[in-house]
C-alpha cells in the first residue's frame, strides 16, 4: 500500500537530512504508530505520503504508484483517497459541524442528498449525531477532533493520516478518539498516526515505527514506545 | 450554475468573516487610487488647458502693401491648400483700420489723420491650424513668398507652451505609472495577508482533494470584489471632490474660472472606467498570486 524506498529528504538551507535512507512498507489495513521526539522526521514522513513535496532522493509509492510521477490534477485525485486529521483540528469556524463535514464532499461535487445521507451516517459513527447544527467553537476539544475525523473519513478514504490527533486532548478523551480510530481501521482503512502519546501507544499495541533524527531506529509489530 | 453561486456566496461570507482584513484591502486600494486620481486629474486639466490655448492660437500673415489683388488672392488660395490650416479669414486694409479704430472707442478721431493721408495698415490673412506644432512649418513655407511682408504668431510663446505641455505629459505619465506600481505592491501585500490569515482553510481544501480552481475561485472573486469596492469608493470621493472644485470656482466670479478647467465628464468618465478595471484586475491577480503560493503542490 505505502512503500518508502531509500528515501532521503533534505530541506533547502538545512545541512542535516530530515529523513535519511528510510525503507518502510505499510500494508493495506494496517494501523501504524509513527513515534519519535520532535524533529525526528515524523511530519516529513506524513507530508511525503500526502505529496506535499517529493523526496530529495528515493521513491515513495502509494499502491505501486511512484508519487514523484503524479502531477497536476492527479495529485488532487490521489488525495481524495486519503483522509487527514491534524492536532489542531483545522475546522472552518464559520461553518456548522454539518457543513464542515459536508464540505469535503461538496468539493467533489457530490449531490445534496448523498451528502446529507453520508454526513448523518458518519456523525453517528463518531457519536455526534446531535451536534450537526453546532459551530466548532461550541464543542469540546474531543468533539472537535471527532468532527475532524468525520470529515477525514466522509469520502471513504483508503488511508487515514493522523498527525498527533490526541496531542491537544486529555487522556480520557484521547482514549475515546483512539477507539474511534481503531473502529475505522477495522472497517478497512489503513491508518498512519504520528504521536508523542506514550500511554496511547502502549495501550493499543499496534505496529510502531520509531524515528530519531531522520533515521529509522525501530519497527516492531505490537511494540511499545521506546 | 449552483457551483458559481456557491463561489459568490463563499466569497461574500469570507469577506464578512474576515471583515478587518477585508477592510484593510479596500482601504489600501482606495488610498492608492485617490493619490493616483488626484495626480491624474491635475495632469488631465493641465493638458486640457494647454490644448485649449493651442487650438486658439492664431497666425497672422501680412501682405506687402503694393500687392495687386490677384496676387493676394493667389497667396490666399495657397494658404487654404495647406492641409494643416483649419480656418482662414482675410482682413483687408480697411477692416484692419476699422478694427484698430475700435480699440480707441470714443477717441476714434485720433485716427482721422491716418484716413486722410492713406491707410498705413497692411491687409492680412488670419489663420488657425490643427496643431500648434505645425505653426513653425507653415511659417517657413510662406515667409519667403513674394508678396508676404511678415508672419506673426508668437514664436517664443508657442515653443515654450509646447515644451511645457510635453513636460507635463511626461511627468504625469511617469508619476501615475510609479504610483500605480507602488499601489500594486501595497494592495498585493494586503491581499497576501488576507490570504495568509486563511492558509488553514486552504490547507483543509487541499487535503480533502479540492481542485486547484475550486480553491482559487472564491479567493479570486473575493479579491476582485474588494478591489472593485476600493476603486468604487475612490471614484465616488474623487467625483465629489472634483464637482466641489468646479462648483466653488463658479461662485463669485464674472468670468467663471471653472470654464477653463476640464469638464466633469471628460475627467471623471475615464477615471471611473479605468479605476474600476484596475481595482478588479489587481484584486483578482493579487489573490491569484497569493493563493497560488500556498498551492504549489
Amino acid at each position: 500500500m505505502i512503500k518508502f524506498e531509500q528515501v532521503y529528504k533534505q530541506y533547502k538551507g538545512n545541512e542535516q537530512c530530515a529523513l535519511e535512507d528510510i525503507n518502510v512498507f505499510i500494508d493495506r489495513g494496517e494501523f501504524v504508530f509513527l513515534v519519535g521526539p520532535s524533529g525526528a522526521g515524523k511530519s516529513t514522513f506524513l507530508n511525503l505520503i500526502l505529496k506535499d513535496f517529493d523526496p530529495t532522493r528515493g521513491t515513495v509509492y502509494v499502491d505501486d504508484v511512484d508519487l514523484s510521477t503524479v502531477k497536476g490534477n492527479t495529485v488532487q485525485r490521489m488525495r481524495r483517497r486519503m483522509g487527514v486529521v491534524f492536532q489542531e483540528f483545522k475546522l472552518l469556524e464559520g461553518k456548522t459541524v454539518y457543513e464542515n463535514i459536508g464540505f469535503a464532499m461538496e468539493v467533489l461535487r457530490r449531490d445534496k442528498k448523498t451528502i446529507q445521507r453520508r454526513v448523518m451516517r458518519v456523525l453517528q459513527l463518531v457519536g455526534l449525531e446531535n451536534a450537526a447544527a453546532k459551530y466548532p467553537q461550541e464543542l469540546s476539544g474531543g468533539e472537535r477532533q471527532r468532527v475532524a475525523i468525520a470529515r477525514a473519513i466522509i469520502n471513504g478514504p483508503d488511508i487515514l493520516i493522523c498527525d498527533e490527533p490526541t496531542g491537544n486532548l486529555d487522556p480520557r478523551t484521547s482514549l475515546g478518539i483512539m477507539k474511534l480510530l481503531e473502529n475505522i481501521n477495522k472497517l478497512g482503512t489503513t491508518i498512519v498516526m504520528a504521536t508523542h502519546d506514550k500511554p496511547v501507544v502502549d495501550a493499543f499495541k499496534k505496529r510502531v515505527i520509531i524515528l530519531e533524527r531522520g533515521h529509522l531506529i525501530g519497527d516492531r509489530k505490537g511494540g511499545y514506545f521506546y | 450554475m449552483s457551483m458559481i453561486l456557491n463561489f459568490f456566496r463563499d466569497a461574500y461570507l469570507n469577506i464578512k468573516r474576515n471583515l478587518l482584513m477585508s477592510m484593510a484591502s479596500v482601504i489600501s486600494v482606495m488610498a492608492a487610487l485617490i493619490i493616483v486620481g488626484v495626480i491624474a486629474i491635475i495632469a488631465m486639466n493641465v493638458t486640457f488647458i494647454v490644448d485649449e490655448v493651442e487650438s486658439n492660437l492664431e497666425m497672422k500673415i501680412y501682405m506687402a502693401d503694393d500687392q495687386p489683388e490677384a496676387s493676394v488672392e493667389e497667396i490666399g488660395s495657397r494658404i487654404q491648400a495647406n492641409a494643416h490650416v483649419t480656418e482662414l479669414a482675410f482682413v483687408s486694409k480697411d477692416e484692419a483700420l476699422d478694427e484698430f479704430a475700435s480699440w480707441f472707442g470714443k477717441n476714434e478721431q485720433l485716427l482721422q489723420g491716418y484716413a486722410e493721408q492713406g491707410n498705413p495698415l497692411p491687409s492680412s490673412y488670419v489663420i488657425k491650424v490643427d496643431n500648434a506644432e505645425n505653426l513653425d512649418q507653415i511659417y517657413k513655407e510662406f515667409i519667403n513668398i513674394e508678396g508676404v511682408e511678415d508672419i506673426v504668431y508668437g514664436q517664443e510663446y508657442v515653443s515654450a507652451l509646447l515644451k511645457f505641455n510635453k513636460m507635463i505629459n511626461t511627468v504625469s505619465i511617469v508619476v501615475v505609472l510609479i504610483l500605480s506600481i507602488i499601489s500594486l505592491f501595497t494592495i498585493y501585500n494586503t491581499i497576501k495577508l488576507t490570504v495568509f490569515a486563511r492558509r488553514g482553510d486552504i490547507d483543509i481544501m487541499k487535503y480533502v482533494g479540492a481542485g486547484k480552481l475550486y480553491i482559487k475561485m472564491p479567493f479570486i472573486l473575493e479579491g476582485s470584489m474588494l478591489g472593485v469596492l476600493g476603486a468604487l469608493v475612490a471614484v465616488l470621493l474623487l467625483r465629489n471632490i472634483y464637482a466641489m472644485v468646479l462648483g466653488s470656482l463658479k461662485l463669485g466670479t464674472v468670468m467663471p474660472l471653472s470654464a477653463s478647467l476640464a469638464p466633469f465628464g471628460l475627467v471623471i468618465g475615464p477615471i471611473s472606467y479605468w479605476f474600476l478595471l484596475y481595482g478588479f484586475i489587481i484584486g483578482a491577480v493579487g489573490s491569484l498570486i497569493s493563493v497560488s503560493k500556498f498551492l504549489r503542490t
